[in-house]
């Protein structure tokens, strides 16, 4: 005798009430299972053994010189899409519920790297159909070596680009959670197999390749930065060592994770906010399709693609009475070209992404409350019921001279430059620019909608923007003390955290503490830097004309004694 | 007994042709349905439950066309079935649906359920009935 209720989630109708993975109910209370938990535990709670048996049994052949296996780790996510669901994706699922990925798109990847690297081997290891002859390696695909493969199953994605850069009122917020199926950090054991002896250093070129491959990526969604080994990429892009600190990601069950997508998100935005600024929405779209991929107007491979790797391993501890996890993490980051394309497109690309790079670092931030400044580093004294804010920093100059005030002054034509890169970037693009008709996004980068303020802090402490958030600002003096008269907090402008009946804000204002640093000889006759005490405080503004909070802010900042400068 | 033809492969084929008119009809809303078989193919390794379910899920996609060629071929192997003898239910509501297929509750008035060899029985056709019309596809496509 069966009963509905116990039916498992896979052999369920995928609709409401009955089984719908990819719905996550964001008022969901906590005691009870959303759809997703309960078909994760149906699948994991079997036992297992340790490890898969089709490659374990071979292990003893390691030495075998037809049949190798290698384990790489995978340094954040790895998904391979198997379709069982079309609503969601789903790993490959093998024998005895293990996840693995398949030996034919092992071949695939294998394949493409070793077009690059051993171009006229491809038909020798992997064959030819023209020909109809085979090639002489068998890829028996990847399999996790542990049982770690888990935990932390449930991955969780936030599309939020219309929401943070598009919508004119972001009372309303279009999309929401989607959620698939990813292994964290695991290791996979490949496995390849050779039909005629080879010698070691052949089996070494071999490897070689399935590393490249690995560090190009493997499985879906490899340009979020997903399926990528720890392994260092050969010849990347743009590459640059980051340290951050802030409020972190949370999975559904609240464990905390570092989510390398972050920096993708974060250059994506920016990329149509300034394509906006310089075109119309449409071209704006497919100038940011072209580079990071996408679905508007047809779906499309991105050229770029990310990888992150972990330096110093994410760290976390919670904090305030909600217990928010905040994290310090440091690691390298790149920006890999995944297909091809001409040298002069490259170069062009390189300068691109560097410049997006030094916009995104200058003044904003990567991740959760990308747009405030770290709250529990420039402004420590307040106890927190919430973490608010993020800093980043890197070991580079964006600026010629050592001096605050000169640094300050040039913040305009850092700004200047992105906006010429992107130009000449829509130009190689042969497309025009349509100075006259912007996108109509709250955010897009033009003249008359986008200012930026700033002046030089003295220390962490001498952040003039974060009091204004708390106490207000325009202050006066009343007695004998000096006492606000405007406020930011809870308005349109500082944006705010809402509830049902008033929705969430996101603010107009970004804040970013910007570190000043100092280029430096160092005794070994190299040249590197130093970060100063002192930051460059900058406010980046997108006034509402109709907003009277924008209007009182604009009027304030315009004032002859106003502390910050408009430097772009 | 004598040997009765169910004409599965008539009936595949002709549920093939009806995918070609849904596709050309420009009342129904939503993309081509003709390849959805492969979906169904595949989808009946999980069962009769989520086998009927994509109709649904097709219909709140606002994928009528696809919604409109599941829902004929479900109908389609309850009037096969039904001619064997095997009460199979046809209910809107996923939940009393659910609750029929998994033999919870009475098919209908005379108070039988679905029993765990008649489920079986209809996975088998319906795997079969599937099949034919991936032969069939294959000749439109």
């Amino acid at each position: 005798m069966s009963n509905a209720d116990d039916v498992p989630m896979m052999f369920r109708a995928s609709v409401s009430g009955r089984c719908q993975l990819q719905y996550i109910d964001g008022n969901r209370n906590r005691d009870t299972e959303s759809d997703i938990e309960r078909w994760v535990s149906e699948w994991t709670i079997a036992e297992l053994p340790s490890q898969p048996p089709t490659l374990s049994q071979h292990q003893s052949d390691d030495t075998c010189f037809s049949f190798q296996t290698i384990p790489y780790c995978i340094t954040w996510r790895f998904v391979s899409n198997s379709g069982a669901d079309p609503t969601i994706i789903l790993p490959v699922i093998g024998a005895r519920g293990f996840p693995y990925y398949p030996g034919s798109s092992m071949k695939g990847a294998f394949r493409q790297a070793c077009n690059k690297i051993f171009p006229d081997r491809v038909v020798y290891y992997c064959g030819d159909r023209d020909s109809i002859s085979p090639g002489i390696l068998r890829f028996h695909g990847g399999y996790p070596t542990s049982n770690t493969w888990k935990n932390n199953l449930i991955d969780l994605a936030h599309p939020q680009q219309g929401w943070q850069v598009k919508n004119l009122d972001t009372r309303q917020k279009d999309g929401g959670a989607f959620v698939q199926i990813s292994l964290h950090q695991p290791e996979l054991k490949f496995g390849i197999s050779s039909a005629i002896d080879l010698i070691g250093a052949e089996w070494q070129d071999i490897w070689q390749v399935w590393r490249v491959a690995l560090s190009n990526g493997i499985g879906c969604r490899v340009s979020a930065g997903y399926g990528k080994s720890t392994e260092r990429a050969e010849s990347p892009l743009y590459k640059v060592t980051l340290n951050g600190q802030g409020v972190a990601s949370t999975l559904l069950d609240s464990t905390p994770e570092f989510r390398p997508n972050i920096f993708r998100a974060a250059l994506r935005g920016h990329a149509l906010r300034i394509f906006g600024g310089l075109s119309d929405e449409d071209t704006a779209e497919s100038l940011v399709k072209q580079l990071f991929g996408g679905i508007h107007n047809g779906t499309d491979w991105g050229l770029l693609s990310i990888g992150f790797r972990e330096t110093k391993p994410f760290r976390w501890e919670k904090y305030g009475r909600y217990e928010m996890p905040y994290y310090e993490v440091k690691g390298e980051l790149s920006w890999l070209l995944t297909q091809s394309v001409e040298d002069e497109k490259e170069k062009a690309l390189k300068s691109l992404v560097n410049h997006l790079m030094q916009f995104s670092m200058l003044l904003g931030g990567f991740g959760r409350s990308w747009r405030r400044v770290d709250h529990r580093k420039f402004y420590p004294d307040e106890q927190y019921e919430k973490l608010i804010g993020c800093h980043w920093t890197w070991q580079k100059s964006l600026f010629l001279s050592n001096d605050p005030d000169d640094q300050l002054q040039a913040v305009g034509q850092v700004i200047d430059r992105v906006l010429n890169v992107a130009q000449s970037w829509m130009q190689r693009c042969q497309l025009e620019l349509v100075h006259d008709h912007p996108a109509k996004w709250r955010e897009a980068w033009c003249r008359d909608r986008a200012q930026v303020w700033g002046r030089v802090a003295d220390d962490e402490g001498d952040s003039l923007a974060i009091k204004w958030f708390h106490q207000g600002y325009d202050e006066v003096l009343r007695g004998r003390k000096f006492v606000p008269t405007k406020q930011l907090k809870g308005t349109a402008v500082a944006g705010f955290t809402g509830n049902q009946d008033n929705p969430t804000r996101i603010g107009r204002l970004w804040h970013r503490m910007y570190p000043v640093t100092e280029r430096i000889v160092r005794a070994d006759g190299r040249q590197g830097f130093r970060q100063a005490d002192q930051y460059l405080e900058l406010l980046t503004f997108f006034p509402d004309t109709k907003g009277e909070d924008s209007k009182q802010l604009t009027e304030y900042l315009n004032r002859p004694k106003s502390p910050f400068t408009r430097l772009w | 007994m004598a040997w009765n033809p169910y004409g599965l492969d008539q009936v595949a084929h002709r549920l093939v042709q009806r995918a070609l008119q849904i596709d050309a009809d420009p009342e129904i809303a939503g993309d081509s349905c003709l390849r959805e078989v492969y979906e169904m193919r595949e989808s009946v390794a999980y069962g009769l439950e989520r086998f009927w379910g994509e109709q649904l899920r097709h219909y709140n996609k606002k994928q009528d066309k696809n919604a409109t060629y599941w829902q004929e071929t479900w109908r389609k192997l309850v009037s096969i079935l039904d001619g064997a003898g095997v009460v199979l239910p046809n209910d809107e509501n996923a939940n009393i649906m659910a609750q029929k297929l998994w033999g919870d509750i009475p098919l209908n008035e005379t108070g039988v359920r679905l029993s765990h060899e008649n489920r079986q029985v209809a996975l088998a056709v319906l795997t079969q009935l599937c099949d034919c019309m991936v032969w069939w596809t294959q000749r439109y496509k």
